[in-house]
């Protein structure tokens, strides 16, 4: 079956999408469930990554249904198309507002893991399954597995027969597979569970946000592994024009984001350009988090030429930021980041940016591959490297930066294309 | 839109605020009204209800509840200087108003107490490029003299400054007018210009000062904008500036500006001046083109501002007094007063203030409400464990302690006593699996450790002291005590243990 499964640099004409649909579509409606239940908060990439990938297979199923978390903001549900579905895991880490005072494992009986919230996450996936009536047409996507949603799901399907099991789509991005303390290594049980799973017959295939990651996975897992970036629904933004070179962090304020490089990044920058061509943007730390560091964020405060945003904005203020900007920095921490990808730096490859970064994170090697902008050996390399594109003529960083997206979204469509067609 | 804006009484001197007051006359009709806090309780604020539709309190923050009683929508600007010491109940009975924040860290506190602030940067309009400061003569250093007993002094500027110096004029004009400044004009060093002068008649004086000098001295410890800062950035001067709220805010160490330590100044080499000038001057034009940017959001927030419920019943006037004479008086007696007053400040605010104040009145909302077997009630998580490393200031600060007092040892060292400490905490999963719990303690101490409930058997590694954690006792929210395992004589005379950091590790 021939499918389009993703957008492409030079979209297909509306019959050539009606003749591939009419194609593809077999007697029975084939319906994919995109679920997140770590999507609980309006902000961060959760929402966006749900809708992204929304958009991105709409075209390819009969039926798309995205879930998210219960908890999520019902306007944000509605204006996503969203059904809000399951418990939220994860709130002794994650502080959500708004959420009842009974956490959701209160009352429920131990399973033999004596794991209540695997309980918890059990019982919403027979729900899901239920509520949707599943069979083994049906398709079930996490885009970014988390450890108690995929052993909830397992857990529910081992209890169903064959021809009652979707195929399933774990996506591996390295970041709430192993959110858990009662395991003493999370990540060998859930690859532990999701083998036994395979072994016991059940229909499955993976995929990792990258290349550096797949590969671990599928050393870990015995099976193959794709890569599969972020998919993309989002259009190139020309380059802004004026005087200024503005370079932006986007995403919240963190640690292993590099918040803390960032005054001396800037500030060695602002030595070696005293008329302020290059601008700088970036959100700060949480008000929490902030507490102790208010001197450092002061001094970034008072170096000229930054702006400082608050630590949560908008996805439209996010936006605006995106097209004011010329490039965007990442100063990621090279442990956290070793395996993991970046939807930044995804975002900023689509919308045509050019980013800086370290080499030895995994997205460094997509960044260098694709040629999505500078990878430096170390932080302080990072200033010459912010000059360096400022010092580039606009029209050969767009030009750089049409050739890298071409190639990036070419090979996203061919993974995800090779990756869902696994299940035939 | 009719708005009052009050005003402490010094700035009908320093005219300090007039920037701001002009800037609502373009948008308002602005009636001002001079408080002295000495006599605040002759400034009737208890009837202003029906002649304003808003009002502007600049630097009076204590009168906000007078205020807001009435129903008034109410802007507060609050001063870091005069306010950042102010315990919590002070910004919480001013819940029902909106803050205008000229400094970030009072914006990033008020924020941390779920007030709404708009956090302003005010900057002076820049000279014109032809009229910077000039440096190809030396350093001719400016300083106006008006705290010279916190150490912004003659002495601060020749330890800095030492031989780069050409001249230095003190405009000796101290905000104590009884004070003794003779002994803070006595030089130290040769080899410089000293001049002095006092009060003008005008501003031009002052502004001829500025005109003819290329360095200023800030002249206090923190400010709470710090006009004479920005007078001399928009010239394109070299600010030296205590490093302290809000210059901190405005200087960026050797960049646009030098910060130093009043306590301990030490001793600047100033290679190019003419650069961090240049850069405090282009960084004044951009603070500026920002600043007029703001306007129409400051006059949307005032505008935005929620008409409070009218408090009926209560003694206005009463009130007003009460809090002005305990505002009067100081720190402590104010902070008694805030916290005699919690019940009414819980009844006008719809917080429930109960458990959430410590002896000092400060707020902690999340201040962790633990169960018998440790486990967290429901409601809000403890902190999290930074990097899952806890270290010995953390310990001092009180940060996660939720029981038991932590004093502070030599060299950096927190001291538990026989009484021990119980501290609460989040530990984020995804920074790796834990199964060993660390404590770096002073030679010869010894520690008992118990987790959740639970004593941790441990084991001595030189200065360390290795606990392993059982599968599964490690939760995300958790309870941990810390009590000296002293000897018994240590015990009798009080044991305690000296712990420099704890760590949670993989192995």
């Amino acid at each position: 079956m021939n499918r389009r499964i993703l957008e492409t640099a030079t979209p297909p004409s509306a019959s050539t999408v009606r003749r591939r649909a009419a194609t593809a579509r077999t007697a029975a409606a084939e319906r994919l469930f995109v679920c997140d239940p770590v999507c609980a908060q309006a902000f961060g990439h959760n929402v966006v990554a749900l809708k992204y990938f929304g958009k991105a297979f709409a075209g390819s199923f009969d039926e798309v249904v995205l879930l998210c978390s219960r908890h999520l903001d019902k306007t944000v549900v509605q204006a996503n198309g969203f059904t809000a579905f399951f418990e939220f895991y994860y709130r002794r880490f994650m502080p959500l507002k708004g959420l009842p005072d009974t956490p959701p494992e209160a009352g429920v009986e131990a399973p033999v893991s004596g794991d209540r919230m695997e309980a918890v996450a059990t019982e919403d996936a027979r729900r899901l399954l239920d509520r949707y009536g599943m069979t083994a047409a049906d398709t079930i996507l996490f885009p970014s597995v988390d450890f108690y949603g995929a052993l909830g799901l397992l857990n529910a399907l081992a209890e169903r027969p064959a021809e009652r099991r979707p195929f399933l789509f774990f996506r591996f991005i390295g970041v709430m597979e192993t959110a858990t303390h009662l395991w003493r290594d999370p990540l060998s049980e859930l690859l532990a569970r999701l083998t036994e799973a395979m072994s016991a017959g059940m229909r499955m295939s993976f995929s990792a946000e990258t290349p550096k990651l797949a590969d671990a996975m599928a050393l870990r897992l015995q099976t193959p592994v794709a890569a599969t970036s972020y998919p993309s629904i989002l259009e190139q933004l020309p380059l802004p024009d004026d005087r200024a070179f503005t370079v932006y962090c986007p995403g919240s304020a963190r640690h292993d984001k590099g918040f803390m490089d960032l005054l001396d990044i800037f500030r060695r920058v602002r030595m070696a350009d005293p008329e302020i061509g290059v601008r700088f943007c970036s959100q700060v730390l949480t008000d929490r988090d902030a507490a102790p560091l208010q001197n450092y964020i002061s001094q970034l405060y008072a170096l000229p030429g930054v702006e400082l945003l608050p630590p949560m904005i908008s996805e439209a203020e996010m936006l605006r930021r995106y097209r004011q900007c010329s490039a965007v920095l990442m100063p990621y921490a090279l442990d956290v980041y070793e395996y993991r990808g970046s939807a930044v730096m995804m975002e900023a490859a689509f919308f045509g940016r050019p980013c800086i970064t370290l080499a030895g994170t995994a997205f460094a090697e997509q960044v260098a591959f694709y040629g999505l902008g500078l990878v430096v050996p170390h932080v302080t390399d990072i200033p010459h490297a912010i000059l360096q594109l400022a010092a580039t003529p606009r029209l050969t960083l767009q030009a750089r930066a049409t050739q890298g997206r071409h190639r990036l979204m070419a090979d996203t469509v061919g993974s995800y294309e090779s990756w869902l067609g696994e299940r035939r | 839109m009719k708005v009052l804006f009050v005003d402490h009484i010094f700035h009908r001197r320093t005219r300090s605020a007039d920037f701001f007051v002009a800037m609502l006359q373009g948008f308002f009709d602005v009636t001002v009204l001079y408080v002295d806090p000495v006599k605040a309780e002759h400034s009737d604020l208890t009837a202003i209800g029906r002649q304003f539709d808003a009002v502007v309190l600049w630097q009076m923050d204590y009168l906000a509840p007078v205020v807001l009683a009435q129903g008034l929508p109410t802007i507060v600007v609050p001063m870091f200087d005069g306010s950042s010491q102010m315990p919590d109940l002070h910004w919480l009975w001013a819940r029902g108003a909106r803050f205008i924040s000229f400094s970030r860290r009072l914006h990033h506190h008020l924020s941390r107490l779920g007030m709404e602030s708009l956090l302003l940067r005010y900057f002076k309009p820049p000279v014109k490029e032809q009229a910077r400061a000039r440096f190809d003569d030396g350093l001719r250093v400016l300083l106006w003299q008006r705290r010279p007993e916190e150490g912004v002094n003659l002495r601060a500027i020749e330890s800095l400054f030492g031989s780069q110096l050409r001249s230095v004029h003190i405009h000796d004009a101290p905000d104590d007018a009884k004070l003794d400044t003779r002994p803070y004009l006595e030089r130290s060093l040769a080899g410089y210009e000293l001049t002095t002068s006092s009060w003008f008649d005008t501003r031009d004086g002052f502004e001829q000062l500025l005109d003819s000098h290329n360095v200023l001295m800030a002249p206090r410890r923190a400010e709470g904008i710090g006009m004479v800062m920005l007078e001399a950035l928009s010239r394109g001067m070299l600010v030296a500036a205590a490093d302290a709220p809000t210059h901190d805010e405005y200087i960026c160490n050797w960049v646009n500006g030098i910060l130093f330590n009043p306590v301990a100044v030490g001793h600047a080499e100033v290679h190019d001046p003419a650069a961090i000038g240049e850069m405090a001057w282009r960084g004044a034009i951009e603070g500026y083109d920002a600043w007029r940017a703001a306007e129409p959001r400051i006059v949307d927030w005032i505008r935005g501002a929620r008409r409070p419920a009218r408090r009926d019943g209560l003694d206005l006037t009463a009130l007003q007094l009460a809090v002005s004479r305990a505002h009067r008086r100081g720190g402590d007696a104010y902070r008694r007063f805030l916290r005699d007053r919690a019940p009414l400040i819980g009844e006008m605010t719809g917080l429930d203030l109960a458990g959430t104040l410590n002896k000092a009145g400060f707020y902690n909302p999340e201040r962790p409400r633990l169960a018998a077997d440790g486990r967290l009630l429901d409601g809000p998580v403890p902190e999290w464990l930074a990097q899952n490393r806890l270290s010995a200031a953390d310990l001092i600060a009180g940060r996660y302690v939720t029981q038991g007092l932590v004093r502070a040892a030599p060299q950096g060292a927190a001291q538990i006593d026989g009484d021990g400490v119980e501290l609460a905490f989040c530990v984020d999963p995804r920074l790796g699996t834990a199964e060993m719990l660390r404590l770096t303690v002073a030679p010869g101490g010894d520690c008992a450790v118990s987790l959740n409930g639970r004593r941790l058997a441990g084991r001595r590694n030189g200065e360390r002291l290795e606990f392993t954690l059982p599968v599964g006792l490690l939760r995300i929210d958790n309870r941990l005590t810390l009590r000296s395992a002293g000897a018994a004589s240590d015990r009798r005379r009080g044991s305690r243990v000296t712990i420099r950091q704890l760590e949670l590790a993989a192995s």
